[in-house]
Parts: structure tokens; sequence; C-alpha cells
């Protein structure tokens, strides 16, 4: 075969294309430094990035169980969206009937509104709460931490208590208030990590924080009280 | 299930007082102080009393309702219990193991102050204490005429010797700097008699040493404020003392002949009663402008006395 010989356009010569190949494979070289992490701990921040929050929401289920230190990492990844997540799933959760005629959309919707406005209150007075008596802590962090601490109690702890305990003890009792009393077990749980998470959150030392939690617990219960109302 | 205005009213002092419980096992777990198990005795006695009236309950109801709980719990205590002791057992077990690990670098008194607290603090405080400085006098001359293996079993006794002794005078020792030696005395604990007690272990030092015959050792000894704590970085720290003092007791004991012991004027005040000198003197020292009194003895003067 005969080999051909390349021509080269004009201004082009065999020693500018060497340089130009030299320099195309130093942009190669340095486009390839730049995408792969250099050491270990800029590999770690790189697939940390790529975890979302939700893995790391259910890496801290601790918060459920009064974990500090869980209640610290969740505090740490903080966003608006996420409080506004957490808020409409421990929503959802809240307003699933236990009663078969509750179960229609019409009542459903007006529930789930209802509840909404109710939690994002709570959150704003808490807040407001918090600041008046002299925390520094951003909305931001409360909203998403404490909503965090609420969903995952209401799903790690509250629902599996529920249905162990229906399944176990609702024959066993006898009278609507005794029922009534004993379920109250497990909102009263609910009530305690919210109260508990707004005061760690506020960071405040002394009576203020115990300020704090009896605020968000007085809130939070009211706001049940309400709505067990407002259905009956 | 509606509430009434009084009903309502149980149910926020219900919630209040689980609220207590919570808060009464979150503080015991950090202070471990008994009072919190009281409170929370309180707290946990009270709360069927609310709930029954919260709910408007008979106390015969509300012992059906809980019966099944209500047997659960010697359960729950022994469970509790057996993972206290558990807890108790490993905490034990690993200060063991910590203390027969350092008993061998540091004084037994520093390790069971440092086992006591729950962390080590960098942070130190400002405290009256003896310090004492040691060295061997012509330690240079000595390693260059013998093997380095003899020159390292001769320093490992002489450390063995003056470290036995300054553990029975209640020193600590705070580092070997060659073939220096530091040692505190009233830190980290409180000594009676400090300035005494240094200076009972030099005599005694000076006597074991001479006795030994193999080296002669200078020591210095000052008393003053300075700054005791664990000082360094959190991947290394030492419990050592920071201060003008220390550089004092240092000059001191580089002023110091074969077999000499060197004493500033405020340790002499507090020991003139048990060892009197007449050697008294004005040094001038390096970094000091006024000159130190300081009194020397020296191990004939010693001998003399015994």
């Amino acid at each position: 075969m005969k080999a051909r010989r390349i021509r080269l356009s004009a201004g082009l010569d065999r020693y500018s294309l060497r340089e130009k190949a030299v320099e195309h494979g130093r942009r190669v070289q340095s486009s390839i430094q730049k995408r792969l992490p250099a050491s270990g701990d800029e590999l770690g921040k790189h697939i940390e990035k790529r975890i979302t929050s939700s893995h790391k929401v259910w890496q801290n289920a601790g918060i459920a169980f009064f974990s500090q230190k869980s209640l610290e990492n969740v505090s740490h990844f903080s966003s608006i969206s996420l409080g506004i997540l957490m808020l409409i799933l421990t929503d959802i959760i809240l307003i699933f009937p236990t009663d078969k005629k509750a179960l229609a959309l019409g009542p459903l919707l007006t529930n789930f509104f209802a509840v909404l406005a109710g939690l994002l209150l709570i959150n704003l007075i808490v807040y407001a709460a918090m600041n008046f008596l002299g925390s520094n802590t951003k909305f931001k962090v409360f909203f998403s931490t404490a909503n965090t601490a609420l969903f995952m109690s209401l799903l790690v702890v509250s629902l599996p208590a529920a249905l162990v305990s229906f399944a176990l003890f609702s024959t066993m009792i006898r009278s609507q208030a005794a029922v009534s009393m004993f379920f109250s077990l497990i909102p009263f749980y609910n009530y305690l990590i919210y109260g508990w998470s707004a005061e760690s959150l506020a960071r405040l030392k002394g009576i203020r924080s115990v300020i704090v939690a009896l605020v968000a617990l007085v809130l939070v219960l009211f706001l049940n009280l309400i709505l067990m109302q407002f259905s009956a | 299930m509606a509430f009434t205005l009084l009903q309502t009213f149980y149910l926020v002092l219900l919630l209040f007082t689980f609220y207590g419980c919570l808060k009464s096992i979150m503080v015991y777990k950090v202070k471990r102080q008994f009072k919190y198990l009281v409170i929370l005795a309180f707290f946990f006695i009270i709360s069927p009393h609310l709930w029954m009236k919260a709910y408007n309950i008979q106390m015969q109801e509300f012992l059906v309702t809980f019966q099944f709980v209500i047997t659960l719990i010697p359960l729950a205590i022994f469970l509790f219990y057996d993972y206290w002791e558990r807890k108790r057992l490993e905490e034990q077990r690993d200060k063991i193991r910590i203390k027969t690990f350092f008993e061998r670098y540091v004084n037994p008194k520093i390790i069971e102050e440092l086992l006591q607290q729950k962390k080590l603090e960098l942070s130190g405080k400002r405290q009256n204490v003896t310090i004492f400085f040691m060295d061997i006098r012509g330690f240079t001359k000595l390693s260059e005429r013998l093997a380095p293996e003899k020159v390292v079993a001769i320093l490992n006794r002489y450390f063995d010797i003056s470290t036995s002794i300054l553990f029975k005078h209640d020193g600590t020792v705070d580092k070997f700097v060659g073939d220096a030696v530091m040692a505190l005395f009233n830190a980290p604990t409180n000594v009676k008699n400090h300035e005494l007690k240094a200076v009972r272990a030099a005599f005694a030092i000076q006597q074991a040493i001479n006795e030994w015959g193999r080296i002669d050792v200078g020591i210095g000894i000052h008393t003053g404020e300075a700054v005791i704590g664990n000082i360094g970085s959190h991947h290394k720290m030492d419990y050592t003392a920071i201060g003008d003092a220390v550089n004092t007791a240092a000059r001191l004991e580089g002023q110091t002949k074969s077999g000499e012991i060197l004493i500033s004027k405020a340790v002499y005040d507090k020991v003139k009663d048990d060892f009197p000198s007449r050697h008294r003197e004005d040094i001038t020292v390096k970094g000091k402008a006024k000159p130190i009194t300081a009194y020397r003895y020296n191990m004939r003067e010693i001998s003399r006395t015994k």
C-alpha cells in the first residue's frame, strides 16, 4: 500500500502541529486531574456530596430515640426543602384515618391542610419563642431538624408501637377511656421528641431552655386536642 | 374523646411530668448525681395519678389496663440492673487497664485524678507548686567514657531511684529531659507541706545516689505560682507546669555542683526548722535582673546532720 502524504492546511507545519498536540495532551491531563480527587479527604467529600439527604436522615435515625449526636448531625445538613418534605410526610402519617368512614378524599384533604397549617404555625411560634428567649439558631436549622425528629419518631417509634399495641392490647382493654389513655403514650412520645429537639436546637442554658421545651410541648399538645375536637 | 378544661389541665401537667422524667434521665446520664434519680422517681410516681385524672379513670381500671406492663416491671428492673452492672464493670476494667499501663510513667495519683475526669481538659489552672530539678553532674564525660549500653543501664537505675523516692514523697515526675528530672509537688493533688516534702525527697535522693556511688547529681528547688494542666495538642499533651517559678528552679539546679542541693529563699522559709543552712548566697541567674537568694546544702553537710 502506498503511503499518502498528509497535506497540512496553510500556516500549519509539522512543528506547530506537534506543539498543538503537546498542548492538547496537557489540557486532557489537567482536565482528568481536575475530575479525579487528589486525596482521600477530597474523595470522601466527593462521595458525601452524592449521598442524598434522605440517606443522611436514615443514618441518623437515632434522633427518634433522643440521640443528641444524631440531632447535631441532622442539624448540619438542614435545609428548608428538607424541612418542608419532613413536614408533609409527618402530615400524611398524622392524617391517616383509623376509621373507615373517614377514608374519603374530601375530609382527608381538609385534614391534610388543617394539620399542615397547624404544624407550620407551631414551628413559627416555637421559633419566635426561641428567638425571644435569646436563641441564635437559624430558622432553616430549626425547621428542618425539628420536623425531621418528629417524622422519624412517628415512623420509627409510633407506627410500630401503635401496631404492636393494637394487636396485643386492644382486646384486653375494656372501656373507651382506657383505650384512649393507653394509646395516648404514643403521641406523648412524639410531643416529647418535638419538645426535646426544640430545646436542644435553641442552644440556650438553664430555665430558658426548659421554657422553650415546655412551649413546644404545650403547643403540639393543643394542636392535637384541637384537631381531635375538629375531627369529632 | 373530648376533654374538659380540667382534664386538659391534667393532660398538660402529665406532659410536663413526662418531660421531667426525660430531662432527669438525660441530666443524670451526664452528671451521675443521685438527686436526679430522686427527681425521676418523683415524676414517675405522680404521672399515673395525673394520667388517671386526665382520662377520668379509676385506679382499678388503670391497673387492669396496665396489668401487662406492670407485670413486666420486675423484668425491666432486672434488665436495667444487669445493663448497669455490666457497664460499671466495663468501666472498672478499662480503668484498671489504663492504670496498670500508665503507672510506670506517672504518679498513681495523677492517674486517679484523670480517671475521675470525663475528658482531659487542655486549660490549666494557677497553683502554688514546688518545682524540683535534678541533673547528673559530668554526664557528658561519663557518656563519652562508657559504652552506650552501660550509660543506658546507669540512667535507668538513676531514674528508677529518683522516681521511687519522688513518688514516696508525694511528688509527681513531670518529665525526663536527657539526664535531667523535673518533678512537681502539690500538683495535681494538694500536698501538705509540699516544700518540706520536696526537700526531704532531695536529701533522700542524694543519699541513695551517694550510696550507689556511680554518679553525682545536683538538685535545685523553688516554690511559687505556676500554670498547671494538660498542656499540648489534642494528639499529644503532657501534664506539666509553666511559669517563672519553673525557670527559676531550673536555673537554681544549673548552679549546683556534685552532691549539692540549692533551694530558693521561698522554700527555705518553709523548711528552715528541719533543714537549717548557713550557706546563704545571692545568685545571679540568666534571665533575671535581680539576684536570687538561695541556700546551699552538700552531701558532707547531710552526713553531718545524720
